[in-house]
């Protein structure tokens, strides 16, 4: 193999490419990244794959020798980023090598044959859906925050989409402790069909995400779910997703259906004051409570070690007093992810989650349930 | 390699190819047996056979890329887990955990091998108990092991057990002979010492047992020779420096089993001669029912040393019975 291709794009091809590769070192190859380059059509297409996650691009370049050849993602990304020329040439070398030439700069690489890399399957076949890029975007953005970090038996580690009776496409993710979630109608997404729901992993929502940041319009992003997989193709990128098997917790009942007590506030006002308050917060004491009488809502958190802070914010509330602590972070988080000047906050009880949702952002609902200090 | 070259074990092959094809596996198989018997073989050929794109009628072709993948050791859906020094750790089991959230990556089935279970963390065995309990679909679960008694009851009941027979001599003179360019009579007396176990008779044939036999001969005189009061300061010393002291154990029982043979008057097997030293000589004295009682206690210390029994413990016992059973037991009360 022997190709010549810019370095600018070369980077961004690559930054897009290394995110799928693995950074665990069980399988040396899934660090890898394939590179094809192919002659007839002056291509060089890589693909990197951590096995739940595999991505596929394509840029153009001078090919003067096809070839295909895998070598490691993360070393190949920082030497090409560091290069002091503008044009950048990967030559296949006798022994297993690559050798990335710039200017005066010279690198050899170890590589591994393209033969051993895993066959990553897109399903050429497969009709793909229009989607909407901003709109996925949303949804997932919007309740990605709910995936639980650690390895928890009681919850899924992903985005659960499914259809919603009579007619919306919902996304939810859930921790245990808290919940986000997000529904649009189901013609906002023409010709996505699945039974139940999918389950999209933590890394693939992170990565579709990464994907879809510079996609605006709706005609070049297209995706589609086959036996496991989701795919979404945007104009030179193919990612293919591996779901998660397992049957998503039923969330519903959590989510009280009549929410009889209320208060709306500004968003931002709310979101400092808990920023604020939760200088004094930290691993052990972690939480904020929320007096709220008539409208005025104060809150108070810190720990006897280091100190106390209170700060009150006004709100629309009248009603009796009523008093509930919730995990801080998981309020900012919740409240971050929403796109609303004024947020209405519900509630049942001291033992039923709280909810936050917001006028202006129909269709978003964030459930945290109460701590008990 | 595929099913039909790994040596004997003609049952479990004619089991396991039967049940792929009648497409009956199950979640989990058990493989027990002696070391060296082709638990961890079969098992790659196994996953080998099941992902293979061309099987054969009962075997796998041995030449698509799954199959070249899988004996390369990089197919992305065959996981062996191996202890990590001396045990398989929690963490590997949550990460085979993690990976069966998920499907196959291009097989049609995931297998994951662990060799020597009897190594799993308490945590780690409760890992996979829990993974065994609610299976994973298109993930098949192998564990090797040497006895199923050395796993948690619940784990052997959740797998279908197949028991590995030790090879016949015939078999692993066979294998020996294409191997290693050995003569037939070199092959047949390898193969007797061998106890069923491809593996140790490989070994042997290296001479990387002959020549650690060598060491625990003269290990065995200085014991023989030493004073009662130094006797347990040598086994303890021995047991400590020792890296493989089940390894020394089976050294102990190749050796007592060249008494035997030497006392019986059985061709004497050739690297064992030039150590045929005054302990041999001294065995030749003593009775050979005595001897067959000292290899069925080194027998026996090998199978409690499996066991977790003390370490020194275990040395000291087959030491001692070696000790009394050559020279007798008034050998105990004397101090110099």
């Amino acid at each position: 193999m022997k190709v010549q291709v810019p370095r600018a794009l070369l980077t961004q091809v690559l930054q897009k490419v290394h995110g799928a590769a693995d950074r665990k070192v069980h399988m040396p190859i899934l660090s890898n990244v394939l590179i094809d380059a192919t002659e007839p059509s002056q291509e060089v297409e890589f693909t990197a794959t951590d096995l739940e996650l595999s991505l596929w691009t394509k840029m153009g370049a001078t090919v003067e020798e096809p070839g295909r050849l895998t070598v490691s993602a993360k070393k190949l990304v920082e030497i090409v980023r560091e290069l002091p020329h503008e044009l950048v040439q990967l030559q296949e070398a006798p022994g297993n090598r690559l050798i990335i030439m710039a200017g005066r700069s010279r690198f050899e690489l170890a590589t591994i044959p393209a033969d051993d890399f895993p066959f990553v399957n897109f399903f050429p076949g497969i009709t793909l859906s229009p989607c909407d890029p901003s709109l996925l975007r949303k949804c997932l953005a919007k309740t990605q925050y709910g995936i639980p970090l650690d390895d928890d038996p009681f919850s899924m580690p992903g985005v659960f989409c499914h259809f919603q009776e009579p007619d919306a496409i919902r996304f939810v993710s859930s921790d245990g402790h808290r919940l986000s979630l997000y529904e649009v109608p189901s013609g906002s997404f023409q010709g996505l069909s699945f039974n139940g729901g999918i389950i999209i992993p933590r890394k693939g929502a992170q990565e579709i995400l990464r994907i879809l940041e510079k996609e605006e319009k709706s005609e070049s992003v297209f995706w589609g779910i086959h036996e496991n997989a989701l795919i979404v193709q945007t104009q030179d990128t193919l990612m293919s997703v591996q779901l998660l098997e397992g049957e998503f917790p039923e969330y519903q009942l959590i989510i009280p259906e009549e929410r009889p007590h209320f208060f709306a506030v500004e968003t931002d006002p709310l979101f400092a004051a808990l920023k604020r308050v939760g200088i004094l917060t930290d691993q052990r004491w972690r939480h904020v409570r929320f007096h709220i009488t008539e409208n005025s809502l104060e809150l108070e958190s810190g720990n006897p070690e280091l100190g106390q802070a209170t700060d009150s914010v006004d709100i629309t509330y009248t009603g009796e007093p009523f008093s509930i602590a919730f995990n801080l972070r998981y309020v900012l988080d919740a409240l971050q992810a929403m796109e609303s000047a004024e947020v209405r906050f519900e509630w049942v009880d001291q033992y039923h989650g709280g909810v936050f949702v917001g006028p202006d952002d129909p269709g978003y609902l964030g459930l945290i349930m109460p701590m008990v200090i | 390699m595929a099913i039909r070259h790994i040596p004997g074990q003609e049952r479990a092959k004619r089991f396991l190819i039967q049940m792929v094809r009648k497409s009956q596996v199950p979640h989990a198989f058990l493989f027990s047996g002696i070391a060296g018997a082709g638990k961890r073989e079969m098992a790659l050929e196994l996953a080998k056979y099941l992902n293979c794109l061309d099987p054969l009628a009962e075997d796998c072709c041995d030449v698509c890329a799954p199959c070249k993948k899988a004996t390369g050791g990089i197919h992305p859906d065959i996981h062996i887990v191996r202890s990590q020094g001396a045990f398989i750790k929690v963490d590997q089991i949550r990460e085979i955990k993690e990976r069966a959230r998920f499907r196959p990556f291009e097989a049609r089935v995931r297998v994951v091998i662990l060799e020597e279970a009897q190594h799993l963390k308490e945590e780690a065995a409760n890992a996979l108990l829990k993974i065994l309990e609610e299976p994973p679909p298109q993930n098949l679960f192998v564990l090797t092991v040497l006895e199923p008694q050395m796993l948690l009851p619940t784990i052997v009941s959740r797998c279908c057990h197949i028991r590995f027979q030790p090879l016949d001599d015939p078999v692993i003179q066979t294998f020996l002979r294409q191997e290693g360019r050995l003569s037939e009579d070199q092959a047949r007396d390898w193969s007797a010492l061998a106890g069923g176990s491809l593996e140790r008779a490989r070994r042997l044939v290296t001479g990387e047992w002959i020549e650690h036999v060598g060491g625990i001969v003269a290990e065995l005189e200085r014991l023989c020779d030493s004073p009662m009061t130094d006797f347990f300061s040598v086994t303890a010393q021995w047991a400590k420096k020792s890296e493989d002291l089940e390894q020394d154990l089976e050294c102990i029982k190749l050796l007592v089993c060249a008494f035997v043979c030497a006392s019986l008057h059985l061709p004497l097997i050739l690297p064992l001669r030039k150590d045929g030293s005054r302990i041999l000589r001294l065995a030749l004295t003593v009775p050979p029912e005595t001897l067959f009682g000292l290899y069925e206690k080194a027998e026996e210390a090998l199978i409690r040393l499996r066991f977790n029994a003390n370490k020194q413990l275990a040395l000291e016992h087959i030491c001692l019975a070696i000790r009394e059973g050559l020279h007798g037991q008034r050998d105990r009360k004397s101090v110099v």
